[in-house]
């Protein structure tokens, strides 16, 4: 039981941090990007051949992991740019949804080109920090997982400290709460929706370099990430960062404690606890009433 | 506006770019090498030449097989080779035409049609996917031109015409009822264990082994499973289920999933620190097991085979012959049963010609035949057209990361 909780909260971590990214786009911009999970497959991808190629040439592991994020990140963040401008901005007339799924084509493009160039096989990730499983009180826990929990908590700090302190997260916040008096303030609200995409396709990317040597690597991998990670944002309330943190840990949870009594509805258990939330809490578990007044 | 286009051609030219540099990235396997050019290159301009004799090969090159079918691709051309270098039959050269089925049954249709009727070749080598046999099986059938499938392991796809007047379908891999029947032979008879758990993947594949397990173990032994678990193929951990398997007490893990979940068991029990015998069908191994979790291959880890390089002195000659040819053996078991395959087929020329019927009658009465598998002298009969069953497959083990004899 111990195990499971302890793995449910790994795999929750995950689902947070990539959930994360929905929430970004969404206080500034209203969209999300539907093909968050493509965009962590191609940056564990980009990852796992950058880190290849690092370490191959007889790079310090920490310091190859650390460029790796870092080409990724930026990488990403060039990508969700160019979403941001050929999938979202030119369908965002007033009323329109085809952001929708433009977002979700723009991602089946993705894992096609991504079948291209990396092949159909499922690819080794190797973990720069071994193999190694450490023990505590009979639960075993490998070094990569303790350091996804701990990235993804360091995440969540900066991004709260972006979000809350820094200026350009204040500007973020602000177009969030008002476009028009945001933008009569002198803040362009168009670049910062860019921002906003750049950020969250780094987060992908990330996320999917933090997964890769825990699920393995492959150009279908992103699907099911992505819609447990919207999953996470959903029961957590898309516009509080903390909740999807919470949502995130509650469905990994769920989804490992679940499966020690039934693993073939393990999936089906994530989904049954949407459902509930929606109904009681539709605006998720630390999400925001709203009053709305007509 | 003007802005916008900009925008569009610079991401067009970066999608470009990036499929462009696609060949110089990872493929660690090799298995995509040329992937599905080689087909085409092999097949261009083939018309057909009097003293050619062709053999068509249908078989994935790409897609989530693509590793047995290149490994097969390689055994059987080297198996042509040699067979055109000791003079062919009757100064006719043999040829192989081969074509990618992509893994997809459709495609598979496509080719195998292509192969009667265009190619008009007098023996099919098979697929390495069970749907694609059983969607293409019927036009080969119904052509007259015997088949033998060196990789797909449905049971039913060589009983589909057990009934007719001749059967052309025949089989050189372990075919999956076989399989259940060698492990559960281990393990109850072999072993003396009683209390088993079954641990499934929930495709078509893993769903079959579990009704053959069942039946195999309530049939035969009259007993019954402990514990039965399933996992959904892309799973990350199989924690849980190891943990009921753990609180049951199970003495051994019946494993029946393809090699990528594999993986995720190894090494979830790596994680839990809890080592069950574990004995799998013969995906466990799939090098891409190996090359997923590295060591964790070598402990209580038994699958079912039909050839280790370590079984007789011809399968370890033949194992030095492709390293020697290739460079490497991709995957032995596929690369064994690719080349017998073609054997079968080539040896029926040698004694009746070029005529598909009386290939096909050939392979049938087939008797004193050297395979490199553990195939038998004498393969296949009226009844039987498989030529590995329960009688000769056998367990195999990794140890220090090869796949040997126990």
């Amino acid at each position: 039981m111990l195990q499971a909780v302890v793995s449910g909260l790994i795999l929750g971590s995950i689902y947070a941090i990539i959930a994360q990214g929905y929430y970004i786009t969404y206080i500034t911009t209203r969209t999300l990007n539907f093909g968050q999970g493509d965009f962590l497959m191609v940056g564990a991808l980009l990852g796992l051949t950058s880190l290849g190629a690092m370490t191959s040439a007889g790079m310090n592991a920490y310091l190859a992991i650390l460029l790796t994020m870092l080409i990724v990140a930026l990488a990403m963040g060039v990508l969700g740019w160019g979403l941001e401008r050929t999938a979202i901005r030119p369908l965002q007339h007033v009323l329109s949804i085809g952001w929708i799924l433009s977002t979700v084509a723009v991602s089946i493009m993705f894992r096609n080109l991504a079948m291209l160039i990396w092949g159909r096989n499922v690819l080794p990730f190797p973990s720069p920090f071994g193999d190694a499983v450490f023990r505590f009180a009979g639960v075993g826990i490998t070094r990569h997982e303790l350091f996804v929990a701990v990235s993804a908590i360091v995440i969540m700090v900066c991004l709260f400290f972006f979000l809350k302190k820094s200026l350009l997260g204040k500007a973020l916040a602000a177009v969030a709460y008002n476009r028009d008096a945001a933008s009569l303030m002198g803040i362009n609200p168009r670049r910062l929706a860019v921002l906003a995409f750049a950020l969250s396709s780094a987060l992908a990317g990330i996320g999917g370099l933090l997964v890769g040597p825990i699920t393995n690597t492959a150009f279908f991998m992103g699907a099911t990430l992505g819609l447990k990670a919207f999953a996470a944002a959903i029961i957590g309330g898309l516009d509080n960062p903390l909740g999807i943190l919470l949502g995130g840990l509650v469905l990994g949870v769920i989804e490992q404690v679940f499966s020690l009594f039934h693993s073939a509805y393990k999936d089906a258990s994530a989904f049954v606890l949407i459902l509930l939330v929606l109904i009681f809490m539709p605006q998720g578990l630390l999400g925001k009433k709203v009053k709305e007044k007509f | 506006m003007k802005k916008s286009k900009w925008m569009l051609s610079a991401a067009m030219a970066l999608a470009v770019g990036m499929a462009g540099c696609g060949p110089q990235l990872d493929q660690p396997s090799g298995a995509g090498s040329g992937g599905g050019q080689a087909a085409s290159t092999e097949a261009a301009g083939n018309t057909e030449k009097s003293g050619e004799i062709a053999i068509g090969m249908a078989i994935s090159l790409s897609g989530g097989t693509a590793k047995y079918g290149e490994a097969a691709r390689r055994a059987v051309e080297m198996a042509i080779e040699e067979f055109n270098a000791a003079g062919g039959y009757n100064g006719q050269q043999a040829k192989l035409i081969i074509y990618d089925d992509e893994a997809k049954p459709e495609k598979s249709v496509e080719i195998v049609q292509r192969l009667i009727q265009q190619d008009k070749v007098v023996a099919i080598v098979g697929p390495a996917n069970s749907g694609n046999a059983a969607a293409h099986i019927k036009y080969t059938q119904e052509a007259g031109i015997p088949e033998v499938i060196p990789v797909a392991t449905g049971t039913a796809i060589t009983q589909t015409y057990a009934n007719e007047e001749k059967n052309y379908i025949f089989r050189v891999a372990p075919y999956d009822r076989g399989q259940v029947e060698t492990m559960l032979k281990f393990l109850v008879e072999e072993k003396k264990l009683t209390k088993l758990g079954l641990l499934h993947d929930t495709t078509g594949y893993g769903q079959g082994g579990k009704k053959d397990v069942e039946d195999v173990l309530k049939n035969k032994y009259n007993l019954q499973l402990a514990v039965i678990e399933s996992f959904q193929v892309n799973d990350t951990n199989m924690e849980a289920q190891l943990l009921k398997m753990r609180e049951a007490n199970v003495e051994a893990v019946v494993f029946y999933g393809l090699a990528p979940e594999a993986a995720q068991y190894l090494k979830s029990r790596d994680k839990l620190n809890y080592y069950p015998l574990t004995v799998a069908s013969w995906a466990m191994g799939d090098p891409t097991v190996k090359e997923l979790v590295g060591d964790l291959v070598n402990k209580d880890v038994y699958m079912v085979n039909s050839f280790t390089i370590d079984q007789s002195e011809a399968a370890g000659a033949f194992h030095d012959k492709i390293v020697a040819k290739y460079g490497e053996d991709l995957f032995p078991i596929a690369s064994a049963q690719g080349y017998d395959s073609v054997r079968l087929i080539l040896e029926a020329i040698k004694q009746v010609g070029t005529d598909p019927r009386a290939i096909r009658d050939a392979i049938e009465n087939m008797d004193g035949f050297q395979g490199v598998t553990a195939i038998k002298e004498k393969p296949f009969t009226k009844e039987n057209h498989e030529a590995l069953t329960s009688e000769n497959m056998f367990l195999s083990t990794y140890k220090d990361g090869q796949i040997v004899k126990p």
